[in-house]
């Protein structure tokens, strides 16, 4: 109830107006945006052997390509970063899985082709969301911390320490998807699932325009981030 | 030659007054004593009805198998919260469990680890998936909580959604459940109330159903058959604990006590309570007519000494017929004071009259016995004959009364005849001046004889308009109708029958195994007059694979979080400060934008005095608001945790209360409509015994105990009718005399049925009783007017007969009469019904039967 049906573009937006004075935001209003910057992508990495790492392997990959991202944002542009995101969130976000768990079980009324569409536009949203909100680096450390197995997969810790003011905690909750270890959530203050976050959102979309409502909302959304 | 021989023993009695008298007022002390000491009471009403009739043992054959069912006590817990409520339950029954010397067994139905675990897949499929996406909106607020129990995690969970208000990522109405409530109980630790606030709530936003904020303790006590209120330790021992675990309002709790068990003795109760006033109003009413009847104080104390001995040889004899009274013969004791009363008012005021008349007492009072005796051993048969007439009956209880009322009749017949011309003669009342009789209804006998035909007429008149309302005579077969409905226990049930899953009155069908039950489950609730058929495979849930599928995706939201071990150590004083000021300060800039409306101008303040306060506060706060946390977060994880459920994976003591262990498995059958009207209840038996013939349990048995009440009223009625008759046609050996001495009799009767149509006094288990006692009231006093009449004379209402059936009339209604003013509504009814009927008894008596005796008398006045 507290993050009842409300777009989290918004929050995102916000993060935005406070990205001047990162680091001297709130505690509570960092995790988000550290989390966004997070999704920040580094030039193409993809190893050969994907498909064999570690779910900690997978996060620090994730993590230092995002890192390299931020330090050469102003470089690539909108379009370099978003190239560069694509390549390392394809292969290490479940961006299927993700769709199912923020879509909720009007998922199973779905047709295969309106699915597709769905994760597809899911995917673009993600990927542009990030490539527009990381474009600056201002000395931040990303480290691994603690794993735990909840039972849904492997948590990875991960603690953001900034140039100043207080370090930030973040969860990666990774999964197996076939032989593959796939981050299929992101837990803010290693707490808040971003996804309980977007089925919130989604819900009330669906509830409104069914599936290809929400495929153009997403769609939409992408499109104004790409264009600021 | 029955007369000459009463002459003879009230002869005998006169000459050895001297010794008769002491002597049988001796043996009376003696068998009272005795009496005292011997009588029981049996305070069970199950016992009422014969145990031999065949759903009865359908019943016990039930009970046997599912003994948990039967005499129980019943703890009814509203809370304010969900959880206030099972927390409170919970302490409860372990206090209730340590006692075993007064609870057999303590249940918490629905408080099995099965159900904390499998909870969820007995909600509906939508409602499961509603309750899921809510519990996935929360769970920012979830995640946040489980990581940090303390009120930091709290303070910075409500901060995070309040900066999401501010940047208008929230809707601020959606906070406002929460916001309320967080400063309500804020504000109440602050003020020294605790105020409850439920956690599921502000986590679900969902108000809770009212089955939710309540449970129930079942208990067997352990009963006390020697105590008039068997349970009454078992119910103090609820309340106390209840007081001493503070399970108050002031703590939003309300303990309530119902049960089979307290109901029966809460009916006991109420029939005691009002007993106090009620006896001692009886008492003054008939010292009080006795004294206008018989106009002198020593007479008054004849009599009474003679009712007293007549009670307790009365008493003597119950110990030895019986030996343990009932519910209903314990009634007895009225019963005996009013129709003993009417003997020696009969005897006495005859002995006055004859007084008046006669030179000296000695042949007064042979003429009294001479003249009295027949009538008054007449009337003593035939009333006891109304009361034997329910002895082949099945109904045990009136059967008992019956059997004790007719020996009681016999007795005071007997002392009549013998302790009253003794104590008579001993004590010497002094000599009658003026005639005994009504003086003044001279006029009336003489116009009543005139236009006898015109009374004729309209007592045929009256006697067809209420036999034409016969059809609407409603028998009322509930018996909680005949309780005070202000009694907690009623009360509490009265409030649970609103409740569909709490309603007492359901049928119990028994099959041979589960899988036969499950079969007949499903055709019974296919009926439409069942709400709902439960058997042991109500517990396996439907569509499992889809509602594991929901919780599985809840699980995988919430999982994560509430599986992890909270990350950080509990918070101290200055970082509760520091969190309280940072949510202070989110709060400020919210209410900056959005106005303090919301709760938020509340939660402000209670915060703001709050981080004035003292270290202390905050230890309290965190009693108050945390274990609510921690239990609810717990039970989130149990319900996460549900599995697969089969009838063979259900926890043995669940399966063993629908499941005997033969195999026989139970079936629970709840009413559709409002089971407080009986049409609903009768229509539901007959629809429920077409498909389960075999079907008992309260709604099954409250109707077929009606029934056999009813059989039993109506061979009663039948057997006394005809005892009755035999008896006046052998003894007044006259077609004529006997109808004479029925006629007005059916016409109070017919009377009373119809006053209770038009005032909607329904006849019920209590006041049937009235019937057999109008039988045999009225057919005395009917006797005695018959028998004054055979003396050849037309002055009625003149004689002494007239005197002493007004007042014994008078006596009678005043003693019964004020069983009016019981607190149990059943005794009351009775007392009202008694009033009326005896009142028609007098009027049919008094003003018809004059004018038919004049149709057959000899006197010079029939014949004008």
């Amino acid at each position: 109830m507290f993050y009842s049906g409300h777009s989290m573009t918004p929050v995102l937006k916000a993060a935005r107006r406070a990205q001047a004075d990162f680091f001297q935001v709130t505690r509570w209003l960092s995790p988000l945006l550290v989390a966004i910057a997070l999704f920040a992508a580094a030039p193409a990495m993809s190893s050969p052997a994907a498909d064999q790492r570690t779910p900690e392997q997978v996060v620090s990959n994730f993590n230092d390509t995002l890192l390299r991202v931020m330090k050469s944002a102003k470089q690539l542009g909108y379009q370099g970063r978003y190239a560069a995101l694509e390549a390392v969130m394809n292969e290490s976000f479940d961006f299927a899985g993700m769709t199912r768990a923020a879509v909720g079980p009007l998922w199973f009324n779905m047709s295969a082709d309106q699915r597709e569409a769905l994760i597809d536009a899911f995917r673009r949203y993600s990927i542009a969301t990030y490539a527009t909100q990381f474009d600056d680096y201002s000395g931040e450390q990303l480290r691994l911390t603690d794993r735990s197995e909840p039972g849904q997969g492997v948590l990875v810790g991960t603690v953001l320490t900034p140039a100043k003011g207080d370090s930030i905690k973040f969860g990666y909750l990774v999964h197996k998807v076939g032989s593959a270890w796939r981050v299929i959530d992101i837990y803010l203050d290693g707490t808040i699932s971003q996804l309980a976050v977007r089925r919130s959102e989604f819900r009330s979309v669906l509830s409104r325009s069914g599936p290809e409502g929400l495929v153009q909302l997403l769609d939409e959304k992408a499109k104004r981030l790409a264009m600021t | 030659m029955w007369a000459r021989f009463i002459v003879d023993v009230v002869e005998r009695c006169r000459r050895g007054a001297i010794w008769v008298a002491p002597l049988l007022l001796l043996v009376s002390a003696g068998v009272g004593v005795f009496a005292a000491g011997r009588l029981t009471i049996d305070a069970n009403v199950a016992n009422l009805l014969s145990a031999d009739l065949p759903w009865q043992q359908q019943e016990a054959h039930y009970e046997n198998l599912f003994p948990g069912t039967v005499d129980t006590l019943v703890v009814v817990v509203d809370g304010a919260t969900p959880e206030h409520a099972e927390t409170a339950v919970t302490a409860l029954a372990s206090r209730l469990t340590a006692q075993p010397d007064l609870f057999q067994s303590v249940q918490q139905p629905g408080s099995d680890p099965f159900f904390r675990k499998n909870g969820l897949l007995f909600l509906d499929l939508p409602e499961l998936s509603e309750l899921s996406e809510q519990l996935i909106q929360a769970q920012p607020m979830i995640g946040g909580l489980a990581a940090d129990p303390s009120l930091r995690g709290l303070f910075n969970a409500l901060q995070i959604a309040l900066l999401g208000v501010r940047h208008g990522d929230i809707d601020p109405a959606s906070l406002s459940q929460a916001i309320t409530a967080i400063g309500a109980a804020i504000n109440s630790v602050i003020t020294g109330a605790e105020h409850p606030m439920s956690w599921s709530e502000i986590l679900t936003g969902r108000t809770p159903r009212p089955e939710e904020l309540r449970r129930f303790i079942v208990t067997k006590p352990v009963l006390d058959f020697s105590d008039i209120q068997p349970g009454a330790r078992a119910t103090e021992a609820v309340r106390t604990a209840a007081r001493e675990l503070g399970l108050t309002p002031e703590h939003g709790l309300r303990v309530r006590i119902t049960g089979s068990v307290p109901l029966n003795d809460d009916e006991l109760a109420s029939v005691e309570e009002g007993a106090a006033l009620s006896i001692s109003l009886s008492v003054a009413l008939v010292v009080l007519f006795l004294f206008i009847a018989l106009r002198a104080v020593r007479l008054i104390f004849i009599v009474l000494v003679t009712l007293a001995a007549g009670f307790a040889c009365t008493a003597a004899f119950a110990a030895v017929a019986v030996g343990t009274l009932n519910v209903i013969s314990v009634a007895f004791v009225v019963m005996f004071v009013g129709i003993a009363v009417d003997f020696a008012i009969q005897f006495t005021v005859r002995y006055r009259a004859e007084r008046h008349r006669a030179p000296d007492e000695i042949t007064a009072l042979r003429v009294t016995a001479g003249r009295i005796g027949a009538p008054l051993s007449l009337a003593a048969t035939t009333t006891a004959l109304g009361f034997l007439s329910f002895t082949p009956t099945d109904f045990r209880g009136v059967a008992e009364l019956g059997l004790i009322a007719a020996g009681g009749m016999v007795i005071a017949a007997i002392l009549t005849f013998t302790l009253l011309p003794a104590l008579l003669t001993l004590v010497k009342p002094s000599p009658e001046l003026a005639p005994v009789g009504f003086q003044w209804a001279a006029p009336i006998d003489r116009w009543m004889v005139k236009h006898r035909k015109l009374m004729v007429a309209v007592a045929v008149c009256l006697a067809a308009i209420c036999a034409a309302s016969l059809p609407w005579v409603r028998f009322d077969f509930n018996p909680l109708h005949l309780k005070d409905p202000n009694r907690e226990s009623m009360a509490t049930l009265l409030d649970l029958m609103n409740d569909p899953t709490a309603n007492p009155y359901t049928a119990d069908v028994l099959a041979p195994s589960p899988d036969a039950a499950s079969a007949l489950a499903e055709k019974l609730a296919a009926l439409p007059q069942v709400e709902r058929a439960t058997n042991i495979d109500s517990f396996v849930p439907d569509d499992q694979d889809q509602k594991l599928a929901i919780i599985a995706d809840l699980n995988f939201f919430l999982g994560p979080v509430l599986n992890a071990s909270p990350a950080r150590p509990p918070p101290d004083a200055a970082e509760l400060r520091q969190s309280t000021s940072a949510l202070l300060e989110a709060l400020r800039d919210v209410i900056a934008k959005h106005g303090p409306d919301g709760g938020r101008g509340d939660l402000e303040k209670a915060l703001a005095a709050a981080a004035a306060g003292d270290d202390a506060l905050w230890t309290r706060l965190e009693r108050a608001l945390i274990p609510g946390i921690t239990a609810e977060l717990a039970q989130l994880r149990a319900a996460l945790s549900a599995e697969h459920v089969e009838r063979a994976t259900l926890p043995p003591d669940l399966v063993r209360e629908w499941v005997a262990p033969d195999g026989e498995s139970r079936i629970e059958v709840m009413p559709r409509g409002d089971v407080r009207d009986n049409a609903v209840l009768a229509d539901f038996r007959s629809a429920v015994l077409g498909v389960a013939p075999q079907a008992t349990g309260l709604a099954i048995t409250v109707q077929a105990s009606a029934d056999t009440i009813s059989q039993a009223l109506l061979v009663a009625g039948v057997t006394a009718a005809v005892t009755i008759s035999i008896v006046l046609l052998v003894a007044l050996r006259r077609i004529r005399d006997a109808f004479l001495v029925l006629a007005p009799l059916v016409l109070a009767a017919l009377l009373t049925l119809a006053t209770g149509v038009v005032l909607d006094l329904p006849l019920n288990f209590a006041n049937v009783i009235t019937l057999p006692l109008l039988l045999g009231i009225g057919v005395a006093f009917d006797i005695y007017f018959v028998t004054r009449s055979r003396e050849g004379l037309s002055d009625v209402l003149q004689s002494a007969a007239a005197r002493a059936v007004t007042f014994s009339a008078l006596t009678t209604i005043g003693a019964f009469g004020t069983l009016a003013l019981s607190h149990h509504r059943g005794t009351a009814e009775m007392g009202i019904l008694l009033v009326i009927a005896l009142g028609y008894a007098l009027f049919t008596t008094v003003a018809f039967l004059p004018p038919l005796l004049a149709f057959s008398s000899k006197h010079p006045n029939s014949r004008l």
